[in-house]
Formats: C-alpha cells, structure tokens, sequence
C-alpha cells in the first residue's frame, strides 16, 4: 500500500528566548528562539501540533499508527497514555517510540511507511518536538516546536521511499545522535558527502523508478545553507534544484528540524514533482516524496505567525519552578482519573441531560444511573475568574489566572489560563494541553484555557498589571 | 410535627465560653480546648463530670484531635465524644447534632467544642488538602470566592469599593471585641489599597487564619431550668444544616450570585423557628464572611434583601452595629478571626452574650432573637441556627 501525506500540523510556543541558557533558567525575554512556558515540555508540543494536524479534517481519523520522537529534558516515556488519551486515540493502537537523534524524522517516516504498508485502512501519525531546553544532546540554540504529520493512503504527496544506513564513525561515536546542524556540517558532512550520500541518494531515488536528473527540489535537512548546495554539487544538482529556505533561528529546532525542511519541500513542490530529503548523522536517511497534488497548505509562514500570535509573551519572571510542589494532586489519584481528564469525557443523563465533568456515576438532578459518556470539545467561554496569587500555600506576586468556563456542549469546567492571557467574563477560549504544576519532575497533565480574543476594556488583571508598574 | 421541629424550645444554651482568637503560638488545640470549655463550664454552673456526652467540631486532621484527643484534654472519659467534620461548618454541625441529642431526649447536659490550630501550618493561607477527586482541579480558597465576586461585579455592577466597606464595618466591630484576633479599625483606602490576593479581592477583602477555639454547655429546656443561671435563658429555635456539591466550578447550575446550601439551610430554619419575614423577624446575625464578598451574598441568601441589593444596606449603615439589622456586631470571621472548627461555636457564644446583654462594648440592641450562620468549603455545606430569649 502506497504512503501518503495528508496533512501536517505545526505548533510553535509563543514564548521568544535568545539563548537556552535564557531559556532554562526562566528567565524569558523577546529574542529570536520559541521557548516553552514553563508548564509545556515536548510532550505538550507534540500534543498540540497533532491536534492542529487533525483538527478540520472531513472525517474523524482512525489512527493505527504513532510514531512518537519526543526531544526534551522533562519527557518521560511513561506518559505515553497522555498522547493516546489527549488525542481521543484508540487504544490499541501500535505505538513506536524512536529516541531523538539527527536521522529520527525520516527514520520515523520510514518505519511508518513500513507498518502502515501492513494494515491496508490504517492511518499513521507522526509526532516529533523540540522541548528547545539546553540538553546534553542538543547543545546549540534551539527553537521549541512541535510537528505532526498524518499519513494516510490518501494525500497530496506520495512517499516513493524511505531508507536509512547506517555507519557508526569515530567521529559520531562520542556523541549520542546530536541534532546540531552546525555540528554535522563541520566534522561529519564531510565524509557523509565524499561518499556514502552520494551513492545512497542515487539508490534511494532509483527504487522510485527514476533518477537524480529528475530531482525536483532536494535538502539536507539538517544542514547549513552552505552544506546543502556542497550536498547538491556531489549530485551533480543544479541550484536551483537546491532548497535554500531562508533559515531563521526559529526553524532551528533539534531532532524536529528535517521535518520543517520537508514542509518547506512540500511547499515548493510543483503537481508531479519528485523531493529528495535527506539527513546525515551515524549513517544517511533519505526520503523520496512525489507531489500529487499541491501543497494546501497551511504554509510554514502563516502556521509560524498563527503561532506567534496566539499568545501574549511570557512573562519576564517567576519564583523558581523548583520551589513549587503539586499538592493538589496526589499521583495514584491522577492516574486513576487520567482518562477522563485528558479525553475530556463529560457525562450527560439520559433522563434529564444535566452534564458532569468527569462523568458522575449517578445524575445528581434526577438520580438517573443511565449516563451517557460523551467526549467535549475544546471551544468554550470564560464565565467567571480570578487572577489568583495564592499557589501551593505560597503568594505569588504575579499570579495565575483561573477560570470558570462553559464548553459549548453545556460542559463546565475549572482550567488555568495559559500564557498569561487576559481573562474576562465572556471570553473565548480554546483548551490547550499542559503540565499541571510548574514542577518538570511532576507529570500530570491537565486541559488549561487559551484566551482567544482580547479585552474591550481593562480588566481586573490589566489594571494590577499598571498598578504594580506605577 | 418534623422531627427537626422538635429542637425549637426543647434545647436550651446554658454556657458559652471562647478563647481570643489570634495567634496563639504559645498554646496546643488541647490547650484551647481546655481554655474554652472551662469557661462554658463555668458560665453554665456545672462540672465537667455532669457532661453526659460530647461534640467536637475540627476541620483539618493536621490538629489531630478527635474524640479521644477532646476526652484526655478535657478529662471527660466514659462518655461517647463524637467529631464532627463539615468544612468551615464543623463547629456548627456538632452543635446541631448535639441539639438533636437532647431533643429527642437521650441526654440532659452535653458539651460541643469546635477548635482548630492553624498557625501550625507554615502555609500561607489554609494547609492544603488532599482533595477527593483530584481531576477537577480547585482554586485556592480565595480564589474559590473571588469567582463569585467577579460574578458579582459583572451582573450587579459591584465594586471593590462595595467590598471594602464590608471589611471597614467589620473591622470596626472587631476593635471593639476583646477576644478578636484583630482589634482595630481600617479606613477605606487601606482596604482599597492592600495587595490582591485573588482579584478581585485584596487582602482586608480575605480574613485571617486563626488559632482558636469555643464551646457551648446545651441542656435540655428542663434541666436548663434546674441550672439557676443568673443570665436571661437562650433556647434553640432551629438548627440546620444543608448540603450542595463540593465541585460549583465543574457545576453549571452554579450561578456564583450567591450559596443554594445557604438558601435552604435558611428556609428550612425559618420554618422549624416560625419565621415568616426574616428581614423584620431576626434582630441581629452573625454571619460567614469569610471574605467580604460572602457576607454580601449571605445577606442575600439569607432573604434579608433582595437579589443585587446587599451593598446597599452596608453602604446605607442598615448592618453597623448600631443599625436596623446588625451584622456580624463581633468583627465577624473578617475581624474576629477563622479557626475553622471553632467559628461555629464562637457565633453561638457571640450570639448567645449578645441576647443575654452581655457583650460589653459591642452590645446590640433589642436583642431578642439572633442567627448564626456558617458556610463551608465553595459553598458545600451551610448552617443555620437561631436562637431566642426564653
């Protein structure tokens, strides 16, 4: 069965950092890096960018598939149920989880590619993000970002071939998969490029039939500018046939990187078109995509500024995420709970249809056992709030603004708001995934409201906010 | 005639005792305890030995004292001790489940104590829980309350200015109290300026955490009689205690303009006490503001205003202490303070010296029929209770 790419989501914390050194500490300030607030991690990116990746298709998706490669200090395996529940996924769906390395997208597309082969009517969802936090194995300035891609055996862009090889090299035995473009374009291009890429390309592009003169648009996804037009003179590919997107540091986002390469092929792609992407690191992986269809988008541009725009900036600071404790949850409690919490699953009576969130066993109204479970949405309006200082006994100077809100199927529920959004009675808002506590080591996840439109007059937090700059 | 109609004129209060509210570094809950049930001992002219049975309202288990604890620190062993948890009802529940005791005549004489220690938590505000159901998340207990302020303002057109009035007459009636943890009086623009809390309610909007603890001797209405008290007697005209979800803010029949725990609770007790027109029939309140906001919609509640026009009667001086319908002549939680378990019982005894002419310095007047009433948690639970002269 043919692989095909049928849409991607892309999400991007509207957090702006200059360095990860600025970034870890919390300490956040305008710069040219996205950085996660301090209640996001990888997981929480990899979760949004799949819900902008399935949100608006004709018809529910019916993910077999994940393939999950998960890049940040605070991911822990074990949430693993967070994405299938957060998602509304099936449970037995096949899971692959590949440890972040350069080469990890497009091994992730390959194995894809490979399983979906196997169930005729599966779909497969992709899932990598960049926590964007100074790691051990991710040194450089990174942006924080999530990319998600549904693959289906219908789309826009066919997926002729995906391979990887192999080759573990003195010069990458000291590391462990570093997704540093810098890094590879210094020690490790250089060997990739006197041989092996060359010759993998041609192999890769002759099981699609044809060959490296049809190239339509090439990358080296994890390369500089300046590599991959080295890259392409060793294919004997013209420039033009050479991907240069301007690479702004935002797009400079770890493992997540190939992958934003590959939106930008995608886009650039003409109807019929062959793509050649590829990345080195231990070894080659390429992936060879023909266009049937164009791109329909969103673009890379209109996602990145749809994401720069859907928060205010973080604030400047905040008491130490260290001293903070998660008092309110006790672990076993959350887990037991987790399913109704994360799939959002409300009760509705049959009898009377008063809802519950999470679903109530009984109707406290009519006393109805007949409950039906219904999963809400994600849209909603801010009934009441407050700008709350006092957090795990402590008094915060700044805050945190908490609301009531009513989903639109009748659904109410209790959420902070995220970004330091302005909250006010009336307010649209959208559920966003989120850590629970400010603690990385803490793993609860909870939804938290996404203020979507702005204030006509000042609120209550704005006037704190000119109160305390006075 | 219901059973709860039972209480009305069979129960009578026969002492009432009160430590000072504040910060009692110095003394344990047992210390407390002592410290306000020798007073109501004394006050009802009986000894320790002669209590056939015991209440004891306390909220956080973080005190440890249950019944056992209440037995040693009082030495009343061999008497069946009950605790009585309810939220910031606790004290007031034990009350009315002691009063139920001697309705329906199985004791003469019993004690009921509320207590709480909370300076021994280190937590700004009240120690947190461990919440029975941990998926729908809580805001901090300010917070809880600020959503109906919020409500309030958006609805009614309230005001922080509204609020802070609440807390100046408070404040005003607590520097009066000997026994108030805070005793002395706030202009309004102390109260308009204070840090916010939880917006929009500052913090002379929010009353403290307290150490504390109260006591009430109840006897029956015959064995009152044989107690030759030289204070004018005081009888149980109703008690009640209501109920309402623990989860308002996953609720959406939860309007934020006031507690449906409260309106029944009152409902229920005008009509066990015969009260038709509370606003006429209730001389003065003691009521749970446990922040500013809590009093105006208790009034509210508590039918002694209509819909939206509680800050109205604050702001035209209808509940000084030295108005038509005082409320909270004590300080209130506001000024008084909040020991959690104990404030039950701290209004009974407040409301008990107030009709017997004995809250020197702060005494209302024609005081013939005075309402306590509590609140716990978001509104989860309220109580009601009414007293009147003999």
């Amino acid at each position: 069965m043919v692989t095909k790419i049928r849409s991607i989501g892309l999400y991007l914390p509207c957090g702006r950092s200059d360095s990860p050194q600025v970034n870890q500490s919390g300490q956040q300030t305008k710069g040219a890096l996205a950085s996660c607030d301090e209640d996001e991690d990888a997981l929480t990116l990899g979760v949004e960018a799949a819900r902008r990746c399935l949100n608006g298709l004709d018809s529910p998706p019916k993910i077999q598939v994940l393939i999950l490669v998960l890049e940040g200090q605070s991911h822990q395996p074990s949430s693993l149920g967070v994405i299938i529940d957060a998602l509304d996924l099936d449970q037995g769906v096949s899971v692959l989880h590949i440890v972040p390395s350069a080469r990890a997208p497009h091994q992730a597309i390959e194995a894809a590619a490979l399983m979906m082969s196997r169930q005729p009517t599966s779909q497969g969802l992709l899932i990598a993000s960049h926590d964007g936090r100074a790691s051990a194995s991710s040194p450089g300035g990174n942006s924080a970002i999530g990319v998600a891609i549904l693959l289906d055996h219908q789309g826009y862009a066919r997926i002729e071939a995906a391979r990887s090889w192999s080759e573990v090299s003195p010069a990458s035995s000291n590391h462990q998969g570093v997704a540093d473009p810098q890094w590879y374009s210094r020690v490790e291009l250089e060997s990739a490029l006197d041989g092996s890429l060359q010759e993998f390309c041609r192999q890769v592009v002759a099981e699609t039939g044809t060959n490296v003169d049809d190239i339509e648009l090439f990358s080296l996804g994890n390369a500089s500018p300046t590599a991959c037009l080295k890259a392409g003179r060793a294919l004997s590919l013209l420039r033009d046939q050479v991907y240069l997107e301007s690479h702004t540091e935002l797009l400079q986002a770890g493992t997540v990187t190939p992958l934003l390469r590959l939106i930008g092929l995608l886009e650039k792609g003409t109807e019929g078109g062959h793509l050649l992407l590829t990345t080195v690191g231990d070894g080659v992986s390429a992936v060879a995509i023909i266009m049937e269809a164009p791109f329909p988008g969103p673009r890379l541009a209109q996602q990145l500024e749809a994401s720069s725009l859907s928060g205010a900036p973080t604030r400047s600071s905040r008491p130490s995420s260290a001293a903070r404790s998660s008092s309110d949850f006790n672990a076993l409690q959350y887990w037991r709970d987790s399913k109704a919490i994360l799939r959002r699953t409300s009760g509705e009576c049959a009898q009377c249809h008063k809802r519950s969130y999470p679903p109530s066993t009984l109707c406290v109204r009519c006393g109805s056992e007949e409950i039906i479970h219904k999963r809400s949405g994600d849209a909603g309006t801010v009934y009441t709030f407050t700008q709350d200082h006092i957090e795990d006994g402590t008094y915060d100077d700044t805050g945190t603004a908490r609301c009531v809100i009513d989903l639109e199927d009748g659904t109410r529920m209790f959420t902070s708001v995220v970004n330091d959004g302005v909250a006010y009675v009336g307010a649209k808002v959208r559920l966003v995934l989120r850590k629970a506590s400010r603690n990385t080591s803490e793993t609860p996840y909870v939804w938290k409201s996404e203020i979507l439109s702005s204030s006509e007059s000042p609120t209550i937090q704005e006037q704190e906010k000119h109160s305390r700059e006075r | 005639m219901s059973a709860r109609a039972w209480v009305n004129g069979r129960v009578a209060v026969a002492g009432v005792g009160c430590t000072t509210f504040g910060e009692r570094w110095r003394l344990g809950p047992a210390d407390l305890l002592r410290e306000a049930a020798a007073e109501a001992l004394n006050d009802a002219g009986v000894d320790r030995k002669d209590i056939e049975a015991a209440w004891i309202g306390n909220y956080y288990s973080t005190s440890g004292v249950g019944g056992a604890s209440m037995a040693d620190a009082l030495g009343i062993h061999q008497i069946p001790i009950t605790r009585v948890e309810n939220y910031c009802a606790s004290g007031m529940d034990a009350f009315r489940n002691a009063c139920f005791a001697i309705a329906a005549g199985a004791y003469d004489l019993v004690l009921v104590c509320g207590v709480e220690k909370l300076s021994d938590n280190p937590a700004t505000g009240l120690p947190p829980i461990i919440p029975m159901d941990p998926a729908r998340m809580r805001p901090s207990s300010p917070g809880l309350f600020a959503l109906a302020a919020t409500r309030a303002f958006h609805v009614w057109g309230w005001s922080e200015e509204d609020l802070a009035r609440v807390a100046v007459k408070n404040h005003k009636n607590g520097a009066r109290h000997p026994k108030a943890h805070f005793r002395r009086e706030i202009s309004m623009d102390e109260a308009m300026q204070a840090p916010s809390i939880s917006s929009p309610l500052r913090r002379f909007d929010c009353c403290p955490t307290s150490d504390g603890a109260s006591a009430i001797v109840l006897a029956s209405a015959a064995a009152a009689k044989r107690l030759h008290s030289p204070h004018p007697g005081v009888l149980v005209s109703a008690c009640e205690t209501v109920t309402a979800t623990a989860y308002p803010q996953f609720d959406q029949a939860s309007t934020y303009l006031g507690f449906p725990a409260t309106v029944e609770a009152a409902k229920r007790a005008y009509r066990t006490a015969g009260i038709s027109d509370p606003r006429k029939e209730i001389d003065f309140l003691e009521c749970h503001d446990c922040f500013t906001i809590t009093e105006l919609l208790n009034m509210q509640d508590l039918q002694l205003c209509e819909s939206g026009t509680a800050v109205d009667l604050v702001k035209g001086g209808l509940t000084a202490s030295d108005g038509e319908l005082p409320v909270n002549p004590s300080g209130g939680l506001k000024s008084f303070g909040h020991p959690v378990g104990a404030t039950g019982c701290r209004m009974i005894f407040e409301v008990t010296m107030q009709l017997q002419g004995r809250a020197l310095g702060h005494q209302v007047t024609s005081a013939e029929r005075g309402l306590a009433h509590t609140l716990g948690g978001p509104g989860a639970v309220a109580s009601v209770v009414i007293l009147e002269l003999a």
